[in-house]
């Protein structure tokens, strides 16, 4: 399947774009959209949702392990982590210097990140969440 | 960002609420179907029958399975063709010929078989039964009992009384009619109606079995033929209780109702459901039918109204089946319909200026599994209706794929996502993303939320106060209230439509009835 090629892809990509970042996306606070998106992912972690984890690529964690990251770093590295797998999409793509804030949430050692700053598709009423993986590969889209 | 959308609601001024799922600037230039919905209305047909002109010539009407008042018209007139007579003919012989009405023609001869000739008269297996007027007079309606399963009889009288030297001295048959003329009867069932079923309570909690009494009537409930009263006959062929969840109820309803005669039944009912009664009266069978639910904790005055049968609630639940719910996310894509089966509904609620609710589903184009267009011009269904609530459904299970046309947006960047399964960018050869759906959410979990964000938006203040139903694929029912926004927590309620604890599948709501 094409799609598994996308990690990998993504990973070299992803070393590239980390080395030339220049304006960073930074970290969204903690608000309400942090904690709707905080809620769904807790609710993912109930045993009656195995199926909805193994259809995003997310493992079974504590809820506990369920925060929002205000680390400007990782804030800036699932910045580069979106823009890769948007490269990867739409290869001509080039992406504006910005510093628009992220919701990135820390799920364990994976991670959901959240662009709310961008239009939203007139036609979608669901957040596109992106779900990476601890080295940063691509896993999914979450819609909620 | 803001996800507030506009409502254009008729002539009224621009109102401006959110609605899953899109900005709006202006009125839709794509106008949704017509909130109402025209119901075929049936009943017994009217049927024509043409009695020929040959003397003795029958004609079977109509059979009803259960006795039935029924008009019958008959018109038309047949030829009597009359010889010219001879010198020294009878004086009873008729003559000259000429048209006959339905009610005949009188033969004066003493010794003919009837006293009128040509004439249409009726009977059926218990006897004669009235045939338009006496002999020659204009006809009229009559009005006639047609008896269960005896089909009458309609007879064309004979011709005048034969004697000899009438018309020849060698031939006594001077009377004869013209081929191929008829008279033709319409039969017309005296129209009545079945009421509304109607039931000792329609609200219990059935926290224990509950026995109500149904009772099923008709319009008009008699008629008057000849100065007297009849009743309508009507035959009760059916009552039958369905519950909104199961059938677990032991009592089965056509045991414990089983007579046509009777119009009561009362039956113990464990939970939610609808009670059907079928009825033969007025020439066909008809059906009515009435629901008896729980009521809801948070009290919603739309969610509670029984008129109609719950009809909001019914409208909402319905929402699912418009939405092709339970067929698979992968189903339904072709040339003329590129969204796919699933794609998500609405419904517009709105207070009556008389009090009660009605609810209107829209299926808007353009609507998709991810989200519905807005912007529709929504006008009243009656003057001086308002609208009290907006709903959608969700139609999707969690974890299952959301095809849908659009994009993904990632710091300014749009990304094409899949609008089908198998869609692969032509420029690159990469199948293009998709999203997964998560579960709509659950109030036990601390820091949930029901609904998506843009479900919120609508809700939250300033925007003008509209309810929002949240229709969702596993039976719950999110309504969400209005909201100050960030820092203030969000807050709704929860129902079952159905599914949930045993206790709550007591309560599940009755699904749309369709016949």
């Amino acid at each position: 399947m094409r799609h598994l090629a996308i990690p990998t892809l993504l990973a070299s990509v992803f070393l590239i774009g980390s080395s030339l970042l220049g304006a960073q996306n930074t970290c969204a606070p903690a608000d309400d959209n942090s904690a709707h998106i905080i809620g769904v992912f807790k609710r993912m972690m109930q045993s009656d949702q195995a199926d909805v984890r193994d259809s995003v690529g997310l493992p079974l964690v504590d809820p506990t392990q369920i925060t929002l990251v205000s680390d400007a770093l990782i804030c800036a590295q699932a910045g580069a982590a979106g823009d890769s797998i948007v490269k990867v999409w739409v290869p001509g793509a080039t992406h504006a210097p910005t510093t628009a804030p992220l919701y990135v949430i820390r799920i364990g050692t994976f991670y959901a990140v959240a662009d709310l700053s961008s239009p939203p598709d007139p036609q979608d009423e669901f957040d596109s969440i992106l779900i990476f993986g601890p080295a940063w590969d691509y896993r999914s889209i979450v819609a909620m | 960002m803001s996800l507030r959308t506009t409502l254009l609601l008729g002539t009224l001024p621009l109102l401006s609420i959110g609605v899953a799922c899109r900005d709006i600037a202006g009125p839709s230039p794509a106008r949704p179907p017509a909130p109402t919905r025209v119901s075929t209305t049936l009943g017994a047909p009217d049927m024509s029958y043409f009695v020929m002109s040959d003397m003795w010539y029958t004609r079977t009407l109509s059979q009803f399975p259960w006795d039935t008042w029924v008009t019958l018209e008959a018109t038309g007139s047949v030829t009597l063709v009359a010889t010219t007579p001879i010198s020294g003919h009878s004086s009873y012989y008729v003559f000259p010929g000429g048209p006959v009405g339905v009610t005949g023609r009188i033969d004066p001869h003493p010794n003919g078989e009837t006293p009128c000739v040509l004439n249409l008269s009726l009977s059926d297996g218990y006897g004669p039964m009235p045939s338009w007027g006496p002999c020659e007079a204009p006809a009229k309606i009559d009005t006639v009992l047609y008896r269960r399963l005896a089909a009458p009889t309609a007879k064309r009288g004979p011709l005048p009384y034969k004697h000899f030297y009438d018309c020849s001295t060698w031939s006594d048959v001077c009377h004869s009619t013209i081929s191929g003329e008829y008279s033709e009867i319409h039969e017309r069932p005296v129209p009545v109606v079945i009421n509304k079923l109607t039931a000792s309570q329609r609200l219990a909690s059935f926290a224990s079995p509950v026995p109500i009494t149904f009772r099923a009537s008709k319009t008009p409930d008699s008629i008057h033929v000849g100065g007297a009263v009849a009743p309508h006959p009507m035959a009760i062929t059916l009552w039958q209780w369905i519950g909104a969840d199961s059938t677990r109820n032991p009592d089965l309803a056509w045991a414990v109702c089983h007579s046509n005669g009777l119009m009561n039944c009362t039956y113990n009912a464990y939970e939610s459901g609808r009670m059907t009664v079928k009825a033969f009266v007025g020439g066909w069978e008809q059906t009515s039918y009435t629901s008896v639910e729980c009521l809801v904790s948070s009290g919603d005055s739309s969610l509670n109204d029984t008129t109609d049968d719950f009809k909001v609630r019914e409208e909402i639940l319905n929402m699912l089946a418009r939405s092709n719910a339970d067929s698979s996310s992968f189903a339904g894509w072709n040339a003329s319909n590129p969204n796919g089966w699933r794609h998500e509904t609405n419904v517009a609620t709105w207070r009556l200026p008389g009090g009660g609710y009605q609810a209107v589903p829209y299926d808007l184009p353009g609507s998709t599994a991810c989200g519905t267009p807005s912007g529709a011009p929504l006008t009243p269904p009656v003057p001086g209706a308002t609208l009290y609530s907006w709903s959608h459904d969700h139609p999707t299970p969690k974890g299952q794929r959301l095809y849908c046309p659009g994009r993904i947006m990632f710091n300014g960047v749009e990304v094409q996502r899949a609008s089908r399964p198998g869609d692969v960018d032509p420029a690159t050869g990469q199948l293009r993303p998709w999203q997964v759906a998560a579960k709509d959410d659950d109030s036990t979990v601390a820091g949930s939320v029901a609904g998506s964000r843009t479900d919120w938006s609508q809700v939250q203040m300033p925007a003008p106060y509209l309810r929002s139903f949240i229709m969702s694929y596993d039976g719950t029912v999110y309504q969400l209230a209005q909201w100050p926004g960030p820092p203030y927590p969000r807050f709704w309620m929860k129902y079952r439509a159905f599914g949930g604890s045993p206790s709550e599948r007591k309560c599940a709501w009755v699904k749309k009835y369709t016949n």
